[in-house]
């Protein structure tokens, strides 16, 4: 019996458990051949491993850096300026469009390099620390990708107006229509891509991002309302500039200085015809000479009457509505009971407007100005030409003096775009034309041409009172003292909204005004008769505030703070009792009102209280969304605002597109802290 | 025997999908590489000649500046290519785009970008 036969016999005597242990114990050479050739493989499998991984990670540092300095890069062109290029002085490419198309492709190659992992990124939040990051990054990419390409071609189409090749032919407004005309295809197609990226923005949550890429969104966030007015603002433009047919508009100069519903008290008017990216004529009157007194004249709205005695309402009252379409038709119809002329829009503009044009057309000269016009003096310009008569300065040279400075002004503005568009920084008088409506120190719209008055009002240039659903609140101050206070006065509000019992949720609003203006012991004069103060006098002059609080309509007051106002502050010298009025619903809202008088030096706080309707919340199986919309009455500048919200018991909030704070006191209750320089949306998602 | 199939199907399969997912995409670069080397030599050949004609030198300078594009078509983060490009601009004393093509190859070459902006 050889050594091998035993083993089997053994083998044979063996348990089944114990044979196969045996069999895997036993090996071969032709199993150690195997084992020695598995291993090599199982190397060439982890060297390749490294070095393809490796390589690729190489590469996505690479990307990264790349990717990194085309955002420098960009900034530097958004910033204007070229020699701050990551690429050095005069290595920057030739034109905005370049550039985007140079970044766009850089995204693309980045794009066809990760496919495979841009597949698998969304499924990898569960990542610790960049987890949030790599599954964003595909949506992030998208919206890098549609930015670039339509951005380029929009700076394509656009080039000659944003890069004047050849300063010897300058940009005329008939060019830049030509142009505006051609574009109007990408543009269409930028504002949807646009469209498209606001709705892929809208499902990011930029808080779980880490805090560099959160920073980047927070520039989109910047940004991306600001690229959609422009391009918006570019496809109105050829049709009010008059591509098709001439259009005639009213522009309604507003002084915030007194400060009135729709923006400001309105000091003037100028008739402007415009065909063909030309203007044709422009006709400028002071406020006061529109009124016809031989005409019929309606009653003014009632505070007008009750507290500055007013017994018509004219044209230059006729801003009362913070609605700027229902102003506006008020005032063509004022204006047409005067001069039977057609107006297809109408376009409101502040002091601050003003002085923001200035700034990029600057140094103007004018001929009733000894000084060249500029930001720095321009508001000074106008309150001195506003200055009321003096003994020796008859009324009708006043107004002479007032209307000249303006009408100077204006066309001073008007021939600098015309006459030498060489020296104008078209771009930046965009920018500061959208930063005007953006902030609500210009409001336009049209009264004939729905699709264009359509357009104006999606992008809320035509200051129509909000419409959408969820809470509301626009605070509007009408200075009804026959001065020109606002300038002192330091307006801000906190909002508090206890959400504990969302069938009745209750909100405490909160006004606060410290007027500025040096103390004085003299007392509150309503009126003065003449000889009139000097502007600088009336600034100085106390502060008659009617406030109407608009709300969400269903709104019902609780309690307010009364403001009691002897007849002696009065011009009518009938006194007020002071206490919260309820008005008629406006466009959908319900209006509260108040009325205060503010001497210089002092503060004044006042307090409504209301039960909300139930339905500004939305209410699912278990989460509830509470959306504000906090609308900026026209011609204020930023106002400070504090909103608290009281959530319900054992509840926090999942989703808030704002950041917040949480108060010291409890952890049901959230704080936001802003500047209302423009419209405020909230929407802020609670659940246990 | 079964088993040994077994391992040896699973192993092909682990192999191929390291080469088609890890190492395949790392192709263009390779290609890049080799469209670099072939403009290279066409660009060296060019500047050994300095008494080439004229029409020699723009032509011979076209094909290098072909060649960099494609370079750069299968790796746009390719310096060398950018480098190259940019002195083919200078043949023909197209000093702009030269100054941009240098510029992007100093952005993209590793040295600079150990540095962050």
């Amino acid at each position: 019996m050889n050594r091998e036969n035993t083993g089997v016999a053994q083998s044979q005597v063996l348990s089944p458990r114990r044979s196969l242990r045996a069999q895997r114990n036993h090996k071969g050479p032709s199993d150690l051949c195997g084992e020695t050739l598995w291993r090599w493989f199982l190397l060439l499998d982890l060297a390749l491993l490294l070095i393809g991984g490796g390589a690729k990670a190489v590469r996505a540092w690479r990307w990264q850096h790349v990717l990194q300095n085309d955002v420098a890069a960009l900034r530097v062109l958004l910033q204007d300026h070229p020699d701050g290029s990551p690429w050095g002085p005069g290595a920057m490419p030739g034109s905005p469009a370049e550039l985007l198309r140079l970044i766009h492709d850089d995204l693309r190659g980045f794009q066809a390099e990760f496919a495979l992992f841009l597949d698998v990124a969304p499924h990898l939040h569960w990542l610790p620390r960049y987890g949030a990051d790599l599954a964003a990054a595909p949506a992030l990419l998208t919206m890098a990708l549609e930015l670039s390409q339509s951005g380029a071609q929009v700076a394509q189409a656009l080039e000659p107006l944003l890069v004047p090749a050849d300063q010897s032919q300058p940009t005329t407004l008939q060019t830049a229509l030509i142009l505006l005309r051609e574009a109007q295809p990408h543009l269409t197609e930028t504002a949807r891509a646009l469209e498209r990226v606001q709705h892929t923005r809208a499902r990011l949550d930029k808080q779980s991002l880490s805090p560099r890429l959160a920073r980047l969104v927070g520039e989109l966030d910047h940004y991306l309302p600001l690229l959609q007015r422009g391009v918006q603002a570019a496809l109105l433009l050829p049709e009010l500039l008059g591509d098709t047919e001439m259009q005639t508009y009213l522009l309604l100069v507003q002084n915030e200085d007194e400060l009135r519903p729709a923006g400001g008290f309105l000091t003037g008017v100028a008739r402007v015809a415009v065909r063909e990216g030309h203007i044709e004529h422009m006709y400028f009157e002071n406020s006061a000479e529109v009124t016809d007194f031989k005409r019929p004249y309606p009653a003014p709205p009632t505070p007008l009457l009750d507290i500055m005695g007013l017994e018509l309402w004219v044209f230059h009252d006729s801003n009362w509505s913070p609605d700027f379409p229902t102003s506006a038709r008020q005032a063509v119809d004022f204006y047409q009971q005067r001069y039977e002329t057609p107006v297809d829009g109408v376009l409101a503009a502040d002091q601050e407007a003003f002085r923001r044009i200035v700034e990029v057309l600057q140094p103007l000269k004018i001929p009733s100005h000894p000084d060249p016009i500029t930001a720095s003096n321009v508001l000074a310009a106008l309150r001195q030409s506003r200055d009321m008569p003096r003994e020796d300065d008859p009324r009708a040279a006043w107004e002479k003096r007032h209307k000249v400075l303006l009408e100077d002004l204006l066309t001073a503005a008007i021939d600098k775009v015309q006459q030498q568009p060489e020296t104008v920084d078209f771009v930046r008088l965009g920018m500061a034309v959208i930063g005007a409506f953006e902030e609500r120190h210009m409001f336009a719209t049209m009264l004939h041409d729905d699709e264009v008055a359509a357009l104006l009002h999606e992008s809320r240039w035509d200051g129509a009172l909000y419409a959408g659903a969820g809470d509301y609140l626009m605070v509007v101050d009408a200075n009804l003292g026959y001065s020109k206070v606002n300038p002192y006065i330091a307006a801000s509000f906190a909002y508090a909204v206890d959400l504990r019992a969302p069938q009745q949720p209750e909100a405490a609003l909160t006004l606060r005004y410290q007027h500025n203006g040096p103390r004085t012991s003299e007392p509150c004069y309503h009126y003065h008769k003449p000889p009139m103060l000097t502007y600088a006098m009336l600034m100085q002059q106390c502060y008659w505030d009617y406030v109407r609080v608009y709300v969400p309509e269903g709104t019902r007051p609780l309690r307010a703070t009364p403001n009691p106002v002897p007849g002696e502050l009065l011009v009518t010298g009938i006194g007020r009792s002071g206490e919260a009025e309820i008005l008629a619903p406006e466009a959908g809202k319900s209006v509260l009102a108040t009325f205060f008088v503010l001497p210089p030096g002092q503060r004044a706080e006042t307090l409504l209280i209301y039960r909300l309707p139930p339905d500004v919340i939305q209410q699912t199986e278990d989460t509830l969304l509470y959306r504000l919309y906090i609308q900026k009455q026209g011609g204020k500048l930023s106002v400070p605002v504090q909103i608290s919200l009281y959530l319900p018991p054992d509840t926090s909030v999942i989703h808030s597109n704002v950041p917040y704070a949480r108060a010291a006191d409890s952890d049901t209750h959230i704080i936001y802290t802003l500047n209302l320089q423009t419209d405020f949306q909230l929407s802020v998602e609670i659940a246990p | 025997m079964k088993r040994d199939r077994l391992r040896l199907a699973v192993h092909c399969v682990i192999l191929a999908g390291i080469v088609l997912f890890v190492v395949w995409p790392l192709h263009p670069v390779a290609m890049s590489w080799g469209y670099t080397v072939a403009g290279t030599r066409v660009l060296r050949r060019l500047q050994r000649a300095p008494d080439l004609p004229q029409e020699m030198r723009y032509a011979q300078a076209m094909q290098a500046g072909r060649l960099f594009q494609t370079a750069l078509a299968w790796d746009p983060l390719n310096h060398r290519a950018y480098a190259n490009l940019a002195a083919v601009y200078m043949v023909w004393d197209d000093t702009t785009s030269a100054a941009r093509a240098l510029a992007r190859a100093a952005m993209l070459s590793p040295r600079a970008q150990d540095a962050d902006p």
